[in-house]
């Protein structure tokens, strides 16, 4: 579709794929003459399988920025993991199974399609594993647990390295392991000493010490144990270092890559994303002009920028300005940190194509609208992104309308753009499964491909990183300059960092608290799911909800320093009476107007973006933890 | 095959709703329908799931028979031919089907009433009476003294008047008890748990009818020497003949709950000597028995009676001596009560003295015009000053006049005019002018009280500062009604029996029955032009000597008044304890879960069962679930 109206109007035509292809091409090959192929951003949204058709097109048609969401989610941790043990280690509920699961920031019974899945996870459990809940809610994970460990939002960070000083105070830890597979041990045992005793652990976690050790003791004396971690970890300033500290509790309790721990599954034997990708194929020259490619430079590595350099890139051409871009399945305005300024940017910028499935208030920015399929409507092989060691034939059984599955926009815009493909979908299909001997029409047959598992691999040939050990020191970082031991860093707008906004924002505002009908933007226009689910809900403790004077059900204002927004209070003794949880992803389909309430409800009209509150080497921002002020809504 | 059972493990649901999903997408119900419902208070979840029950309220509510229960396999079905969707006529009230309807609604004991009206006007007394038992022990006493906030919002208001639905309930009542084979509900597999109950009020009571349905072993501690509380000594003989009562407590110990007269709590028994002799739990249903006090001149003096002391004593066959001229004090119920008892005590004079004007006064007007009509004299706007004394007797009482009973607020703050004073002469004066609480009792055991001096309790659960000691009734909210009690009877019933199957109290119970929206328009040629009857009174001169004052309807009657409902709602949606049972308004019939019945058929398993991620969902032949997965299936709110 076309928009034929101002941005936004909601006013569109149809229009076919080939004018809207060729409006596309068009737009880009001027935007490549006049200013070159990084003017352009391309990207997506959460992982959902055509990363490498995205990549491939990006790649070959030579812009380094690609804006996906794997700055603060998944791919952040996968790209911290390289540098620490060279690979992602992964819970291992399918060889083996662990007699004790740390629920860390996680709930996989409601978000199973994003990562482990949450049946795997419960049949362990079932089967008499131990568990230890670590989250700011009283979950179901920490109504089960045998140790729940209410931290202060974002302070995840700090909770590791309390384990890691229990474990070191009390000898704890494989010695073996350390003396002959960690690189940097020496240094960071001091730093975990000097600088996270337990009691200053307890300050900033607010979790009692003894608790701590508790836990820490369990986790350190039961094998295998495994660390179940979820994204909360990483959209924080302390994304890296989460995931590298936590790492290092998996290696020093001999549960890194062991059976039933946090194992480093073996790919199957298919093309990788990166190597479809044609990463190789876009030059030095090119990569130096990723936006903020030398500041976040472990997100460079990874292909992504951080959202705001685009945005600065957009509003104020700094460094320079990008002219057009094309996102898939993503709907920044709502699911960006200070979103006002993602919508700000991408109503400003020159030539906007979208792909997705509904008119998203995102897409209402767009100029072209691109129809595309869902899960049921594509071919793939699916799953060859996550590292889990296996990959599934996902197969089309339906077709509806004109949507086409993204793979074939992105493979139909490259040809034109007369960059390398495919004839067909399914002809690249088969150009993924060639190592594994098999052709897509023989894998459908087969259905699915797992790795030939070999545990503790780095006994054998070392961890996959320069020093082919285990980096508590990492050489990479220390080659960046950066400082090469984890550590823990305050969330920079918190009751501790900046206590004079405290005064006016006394709470701590949690966002992302999950929705079971619903991912992140997505389904909000489903009617029986929305029957389950019609408002968005913050949860808000009973002492402070008195205050206030809210009662349960009633709309509430939640204010921080960059706006302000409202949810349907859930007064419950399961939060602290500091923190406000509260939903995130929430725009009313319903609502004709073309901003679609993107900002009625939306927790990232709340959340900050600047760059100092991100991660400094990968560049993560915070989606989660800022400061707030609630007040019941005065309309009823 | 066998008989089959679907059930949730409860502590195995993590509140994803999966299940809800599947069962939608697998039925393609569409908005309005959830056959299956999860009810979310992290850590804890709770699912409204069809149990296919025993003897399911849906299948007995259902006046056309479309709900039956599968011979061979147990599973209870619906058959969409034979369902009308309860009269769901275009242009009739049908296309506006409400979840619930106002007089279920309003219902504190929360009665399926469409359902038993439309039982009646088919003639189904008995499946109509089972279906009042379902949720209340005392359809007689209802059917007699019930206040009816059940008529207040009648959807058939719209057309003319309410249906007679408390005549109509007593009809049944009265119809069972003249049978041999009076109804006693069946008991659920017996339980080892001891439950105490203190007070056999309709509260106590009613508690002790859900708790020995569910298997519990009650016991029923009762002060008096009588059973019933206020039903037994506070409502007078005229209204509620006491073979009526004594017939539905019976059917209250045929059950097996255990009622033991004449033993005070506190007293003779404790809560520690109680639970030496293995009580796990308590419900404390104790009344308001104690008079209030005016705190005038000479409130002692002999000649002087207290209302609740007169009707317990008259109740109890006690000698009460009045004099010929009476002075009643109080312009509520119980002053008419008094008054009229008074009357049928030989009284020759009875004057009522309020203090409120005669709009203003507390009493109903139906009870105001029966005194009336009896030969009580209403004198209004006076507030007693002082009582007269003449020899060291009483001889009368002063008034002083009444200038404004209520503030702007409304709140009650009578003003008077200490100058304008009106003498009264009177043999015996009675104080009506309210009902209080022992104040020491909660202190005694401990128990905290709230700022009006009563028994402290959770509103939703009815817990009070002690754990697994329960609260409900007047005791806790101040003087209420019989069916609020029975309300509160039945929500101590659930959290009790919950507390004993170490269930949380909360999950599922603060989501209640949103407020029904009036319905539009019905079309009033569609319905039964068939005006409202109310049941007769007996002639005021007839009264004195009869047991009851108040007739009932013959068959006749009831069956035609019945017929007036217009059906504003869904009997068997109304009747599910589970809240499962729903009306779709796209094909304008009832909807419920039939176990998937299609797929079945197939071998292959309900939705919901496999789409579950924690496998919480079993179905099949219930022998052979895992141990303990049953233990949610009494917790759900009735």
């Amino acid at each position: 579709m076309k928009r034929i109206g101002p941005k936004p109007s909601g006013q569109w035509e149809r229009i076919t794929w080939d004018e809207a292809l060729d409006t596309i091409v068009h737009k880009f090959r001027t935007v490549i003459e006049q200013y070159g192929p990084e003017h352009i951003v391309i990207g997506q949204g959460t992982g959902r399988d055509y990363e490498s058709h995205m990549y491939r097109f990006a790649n070959l048609l030579g812009t380094p920025n690609v804006l996906t969401a794997g700055h603060m989610c998944y791919v952040s941790r996968v790209s911290a993991s390289l540098i620490t043990c060279g690979n992602l280690p992964v819970v291992d509920y399918y060889v083996s199974e662990p007699k004790l699961i740390v629920m860390w920031a996680s709930n996989p019974m409601w978000t199973n399609a994003d990562e482990y899945k949450g049946e795997n996870f419960y049949r362990a459990f079932k089967n008499g594993a131990k568990l230890i809940s670590i989250d700011p809610r009283k979950s179901f994970y920490a109504g089960k647990a045998d140790i729940w460990l209410q931290l202060r939002p974002g302070t995840d960070c700090a909770m590791a390295f309390g384990f890691h000083n229990v474990i070191i105070e009390e000898e704890l830890y494989d010695k073996e392991f350390v003396q002959n597979h960690v690189h940097g041990w020496e240094a960071f045992k001091e730093r975990v000493m000097k600088d996270y005793p337990l009691d200053r652990v307890e300050k900033i976690t607010w979790v009692g010490k003894d608790l701590i050790r508790a836990a820490a003791r369990i986790y350190a004396a039961t094998k295998p144990a495994a660390i179940h971690w979820g994204v909360p970890t990483e959209q924080n300033i302390n994304c890296t270092d989460f995931t590298r500290t936590a790492i290092g509790l998996m290696g020093i309790t001999g549960n890194l890559d062991a059976p039933g721990g946090n194992a480093l599954f073996v790919n199957p034997p298919v093309r990788t994303v990166a190597e479809f990708s044609c990463h190789k194929a876009l030059t030095k020259e090119a990569q130096q002009k990723r936006l903020g490619g030398m500041e976040f430079f472990l997100g460079a590595r990874v292909q992504f920028i951080n959202p705001k350099k685009a945005w600065d890139s957009i509003v104020y051409g700094t460094p320079y300005q990008l002219k057009a871009g094309l996102l898939c399945g993503s709907n920044p305005v709502v699911s960006r940190a200070h979103a006002k300024q993602a919508y700000l940017a991408l109503q400003k910028l020159d030539f906007l194509a979208i792909i997705d499935h509904f008119l998203t208030p995102t897409a209402e920015l767009a100029d072209i609208f691109l129809p595309a399929g869902t899960w049921l409507e594509q071919s793939h092989i699916a799953d060859n992104w996550k590292r889990h060691g296996y990959v599934f034939a996902r197969q089309k059984c339906v077709e509806i309308g004109e949507a086409w599955q993204d793979h074939k926009i992105f493979l139909e815009l490259g040809k034109r753009m007369g960059q390398s493909w495919f004839p067909t979908v399914e002809d690249a299909l088969d150009y993924i499964l060639e190592p594994s001997g098999l052709t897509w029409e023989q894998f459908k047959e087969k259905d699915y491909l797992h790795g030939e598992m070999v545990y503790q691999k780095y006994k054998e040939r070392g961890f996959s990183t320069p020093t082919r050990k285990l980096e508590f020191w990492s050489t990479v970082l220390e080659k960046w300059g950066r400082d090469p031991l984890p550590q823990y860093r305050e969330i920079p707008e918190s009751p501790y960092s900046t206590p004079e906004l405290a005064k006016k924002y006394p709470y701590i505002f949690n966002s992302g608290l999950r929705t079971p009908t619903f991912f992140h933007t997505e389904m909000r226009m489903i009617p029986w799911l929305r029957e389950i689910r019609p408002w968005p809900i913050c949860e808000i403790h009973p002492d402070t909800a008195k205050i206030h004077g809210i009662r349960d059900g009633q709309w509430v204002w939640i204010e921080s320093p960059r706006g302000r927004i409202k949810q349907k209070a859930k007064i419950t003794e399961g939060i602290l009476p500091n923190v406000i949880a509260a939903e995130h992803g929430w725009w009313y389909p319903e609502n004709k107007d073309p901003g679609h309430g993107w900002d009625v409800s939306n927790s990232n009209i709340l959340t900050n973006n600047a760059f100092e509150t991100c991660d400094p080497n990968m560049g993560s921002t915070n989606l989660r933890v800022c400061l707030c002020n609630i007040a019941p809504c005065e309309e009823e | 095959m066998s008989k089959i059972s679907l059930i949730f493990s409860q502590s195995d649901c993590c509140g994803c709703h999966t299940c809800e999903v599947a069962c939608k997408q697998e039925h393609g119900l569409g908005v309005g329908p959830r056959l299956v419902r999860i009810i979310e208070r992290a850590p804890l979840f709770m699912q409204y799931y069809c149990h296919h029950c025993e003897d399911a309220p849906c299948e007995l509510s259902c006046p056309e028979e479309a709900i039956k229960k599968d011979p061979e396999t147990g599973v209870v079905l619906h058959d969409p031919e034979k369902c009308n969707g309860c009269n769901s006529v275009e242009g009739k009230s049908g296309a506006e089907k409400q979840q619930t309807s106002p007089c279920k609604f309003n219902c504190p004991a929360k009665n399926d009433i469409q359902g038993f009206l439309s039982l009646t006007a088919k003639g189904k007394y008995r499946e109509a009476l089972q279906l009042l038992k379902e949720t209340s022990p005392f359809p007689s006493i209802c059917g007699r003294v019930c206040t009816f906030p059940c008529e207040t919002d009648c959807s058939r208001k719209q057309i003319d008047e309410a249906v007679s639905i408390r005549a109509i309930e007593r009809f049944l009542a009265d119809q069972d008890r003249s049978n041999d084979d009076a109804y006693v509900p069946k008991l659920k597999p017996a339980r080892s748990e001891k439950v105490a109950i203190i007070g056999s009020g309709p509260a106590g009571l009613t508690a002790a009818y859900f708790l020995a349905k569910n298997g519990h072993r009650v016991t029923v501690f009762e002060k008096l020497p009588v059973a019933g509380g206020m039903m037994a000594v506070g409502i007078p003989l005229y209204r509620l003949p006491r073979k009526v009562l004594a017939a539905e407590i019976g059917v209250i110990q045929k059950m097996g709950a255990e009622i033991k007269t004449g033993v005070t709590f506190g007293k003779d028994v404790t809560f520690d000597t109680l639970k030496k002799e293995g009580y796990k739990a308590f419900f404390l249903a104790i009344g308001l028995h104690q008079n209030v006090r005016l705190n005038v001149a000479n409130e002692d003096l002999n000649g002087i009676l207290k209302g609740i002391d007169f009707l317990r004593d008259v109740s109890l066959g006690n000698p009460v001596s009045l004099g010929r001229k009476v002075a009643v004090v109080g312009g509520g119920n119980v002053a008419m009560d008094v008054a009229m008892t008074a009357l049928r005590k030989g009284a020759k004079e009875v004057s009522l003295v309020s203090l409120e004007q005669r709009h203003e006064m507390p009493a109903w007007e139906r009870e105001i015009n029966e005194a009336i009509e009896e030969g009580v004299k209403i004198v209004n706007g006076l507030g007693p000053n002082k009582f007269l004394e003449k020899n060291g007797r009483l001889s009368g009482i002063e008034f002083k006049r009444c200038t404004s009973v209520f503030d702007e607020k409304g709140m009650f703050h009578p003003q008077y005019d200490e100058t304008d004073l009106v003498r009264m002469e009177a043999d015996t004066i009675i104080i009506a002018i309210g009902q209080a609480a022992d104040p020491a009792f909660a202190q005694e055991q401990g128990i905290a009280a709230n700022d009006g001096g009563l028994i402290a309790a959770d509103p939703t659960t009815l817990e009070t500062s002690i754990k697994g000691v329960f609260a409900g009734g007047d005791a806790c909210y101040g003087s209420k009604t019989v069916v609020e009690a029975i309300g509160a009877g039945r929500e101590a019933s659930v959290s009790i029996d919950r507390y004993l199957r170490g269930l949380d109290l909360y999950t599922g119970r603060e989501e209640r029955d949103a407020k029904p929206t009036p319905i539009t328009q019905p079309v009033k040629e569609k319905f039964d032009p068939a005006p409202r009857s109310s049941p007769a009174w007996l002639p005021p001169q007839e009264r004195m000597s009869s047991d009851e004052v108040q007739l009932g309807f013959t068959e006749e009657i009831a069956v035609q008044q019945a017929q007036r409902c217009i059906t504003c709602g869904t009997s068997c949606v109304q009747a599910c304890p589970y809240g499962v049972m729903q009306f779709n308004h796209a094909t304008l019939k009832a909807v419920k879960c039939d176990l998937c019945a299609e797929k079945r058929r197939n071998n292959e398993a309900p939705a919901c069962t496999w789409a579950c991620p924690a496998h919480c969902i079993h179905w099949g032949d219930a022998a052979e679930f895992p141990a303990g997965v049953d233990e949610g299936l009494q917790s759900i709110v009735p």
